[in-house]
């Protein structure tokens, strides 16, 4: 049972982490990020590529080099394509844009990697176990729930504690007064794009662990992203967590009755929570 | 200190600004008045760059000024409405103003200027009397030390005893030399407080000189448009 909840705990945060990126999107940039999934997969092929080209490269510099790579794409996507696409009136246009990207992407991994669903091999830390009060815990799965909650830690301190959070804030309830005040927009949008893709490509790495991944596994990610942050509320990052953890829970104990199904209860689980706040009309 | 010549300015076709020309000075207010839809709100936001389309010359302490470089030139704007940042904190929201131009509005200066903010510091805007949300607004707007305070509709919606506190705070800001651009329904009230009056009228000007002993009534034909 502690290990059940256990599982489904480790991999709600991911989810949770995963709905962060696109909550910042959301949120802050009020751009419905149709790529975000597919900085997920990007995560996890660099997270492949580098183990692959230099097999000991620790898991921290992995991480590190998954994260930059996709912050750099992210901000420069927004900086070229997004940002412009933003200043039309109709939030279409914007989500169109990221749509295309997001094409765009897939077809590259597809084009230069194969189709092939590919695992991230981490040697014997997947067999790993410690004993913890007479209870036995995979290694993988703790270094895992670790990173998430120091991801999660450093994301809110981040927000709420310090000047750029400050603005970033700022920028997203009135971005013309922001900018009136010296803020400068558009850099602000696309370090918030950087840090959305970032959070997207550490929680695909530390997907990739577990599971294996190919070009076309956004879609089923983006999806959940979707379903953590319309649970747990835009624009709130504890909220978000909690959502993940939730639909975490859901899968792995699903899993346990039928195995082949775990994602069906997650949407069922969500679309259940939708009708429960629409009839208690809390739907907004 | 700010000197305004031929300004225009446009939504899309409709010209809500035409050929108006303006000085405000340091130390001194300048009482910006005119009906609904005269064009003051426009004008002030033109300064703050908010209006991208736009014609004439602007000059601030003798260099030309591009209103998108509003807040390191020194040019501050109180807007209507307040327009304060919902989820930051009262002191977060004056935070924001600080951006490295030196000057003599601390954090603890604003507070000694509305005091009642200190003890509101960690409150949302929500939260706050329509007075105090002023305060924030016109602490936000100090905090950036500017040269040149615009302030829209200060004291719209105040009860008169907190509308005297805003202006009481104004004087103190004048008193270190800033330069004020000032809009109030009140007539006779900006008027008191201020050195110069200009009354708009669809986006020109119907009327200008000293402020002094003017009211709504001294005022009426050039705030309305008929003739005395
Ligand atoms: N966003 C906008 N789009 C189009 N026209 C606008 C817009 N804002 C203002 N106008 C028009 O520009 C003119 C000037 O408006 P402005 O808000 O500057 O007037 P004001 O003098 O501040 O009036 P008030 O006393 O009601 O605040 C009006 O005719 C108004 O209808
Ligand atoms: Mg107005």
């Amino acid at each position: 049972m502690i290990d059940v909840l256990f599982q489904g705990l480790t991999l709600g945060a991911l989810y949770g982490l995963i709905g962060a990126g696109l909550a910042l999107n959301f949120g802050i940039l009020r751009v419905v990020n149709l790529a975000h999934g597919e900085f997920i997969t990007l995560g996890a092929f660099m997270a492949v590529g580098l183990v692959a080209g230099q097999a000991a490269l620790p898991l921290p510099l992995v991480l590190a080099g998954a994260f930059a790579g996709a912050a750099l794409l992210g901000a420069l996507m927004q900086a070229a394509f997004v940002e412009r696409a933003m200043a039309f009136r109709d939030p279409m246009v914007a989500m169109l844009v990221t749509f295309g990207l997001a094409v765009m992407i897939r077809n590259g991994l597809l084009e230069t990697l194969g189709a092939n669903l590919r695992g991230l091999d981490v040697g014997g830390l997947a067999q790993a176990r410690v004993d913890f009060g007479g209870q036995s815990f995979g290694l993988l799965p703790l270094v895992t729930l670790g990173i998430a909650a120091a991801a999660f830690t450093l994301l809110a301190a981040l927000i709420f504690r310090t000047r750029f959070g400050r603005e970033v804030r700022a920028v997203s309830d009135r971005p013309d007064i922001a900018a009136m005040m010296g803020i400068r927009v558009a850099r602000v949008h696309a370090l918030v794009a950087a840090l959305s893709a970032g959070l997207a490509a550490l929680a695909g790495v530390l997907l990739a662990m577990r599971a294996s991944v190919s070009p076309f596994s956004g879609v089923a990610h983006l999806l959940i992203a979707f379903e953590v942050v319309v649970l747990g509320g835009i624009g709130r990052i504890r909220g978000v967590l909690v959502a993940g953890l939730f639909l975490g829970l859901v899968q792995v104990i699903a899993q346990r009755f039928d195995a082949n199904a775990g994602m069906l209860y997650v949407h069922l689980t969500f679309f259940l929570a939708l009708v429960l706040r629409a009839l208690t009309g809390r739907l907004a | 200190m700010l000197r305004l010549e031929g300004i225009g300015a446009f939504y899309g076709q409709a010209r809500a600004l035409d050929g108006v020309s303006l000085a405000v000075e340091a130390g001194q207010s300048h009482a910006l008045v005119g009906a609904n839809g005269a064009g003051k709100s426009t004008l002030l936001r033109l300064l703050s760059g908010l209006m991208p389309d736009w014609r004439g010359a602007i000059v601030l302490d003798g260099r030309p000024y591009d209103p998108r470089h509003a807040a390191a030139r020194g040019v501050a704007l109180v807007p209507e409405g307040r327009l304060l940042f919902d989820s930051l904190s009262v002191e977060e929201n004056i935070l924001i103003g600080q951006r490295g131009r030196p000057g003599p509005w601390s954090l603890q200066a604003l507070f000694a200027l509305f005091p009642i903010l200190s003890e509101k510091r960690r409150a949302r805007p929500a939260d706050l009397s329509g007075g105090q949300q002023q305060m924030v607004a016109i602490a936000r707007a100090l905090a950036t030390n500017p040269a040149v305070l615009l302030c829209d509709e200060i004291a719209l919606g105040l009860a008169p005893k907190v509308v005297d506190e805003v202006y009481a705070a104004l004087a103190q800001v004048r008193a270190q030399g800033l330069a004020v651009l000032l809009v109030d329904q009140d007539i006779a009230r900006a008027c008191k407080e201020s050195v110069q009056v200009t009354c708009l009228l669809k986006g020109r000007i119907s009327h200008q000189g000293p402020a002094h002993g003017v009211t709504a009534h001294s005022l009426r034909a050039a705030y309305f448009g008929v003739a005395a």
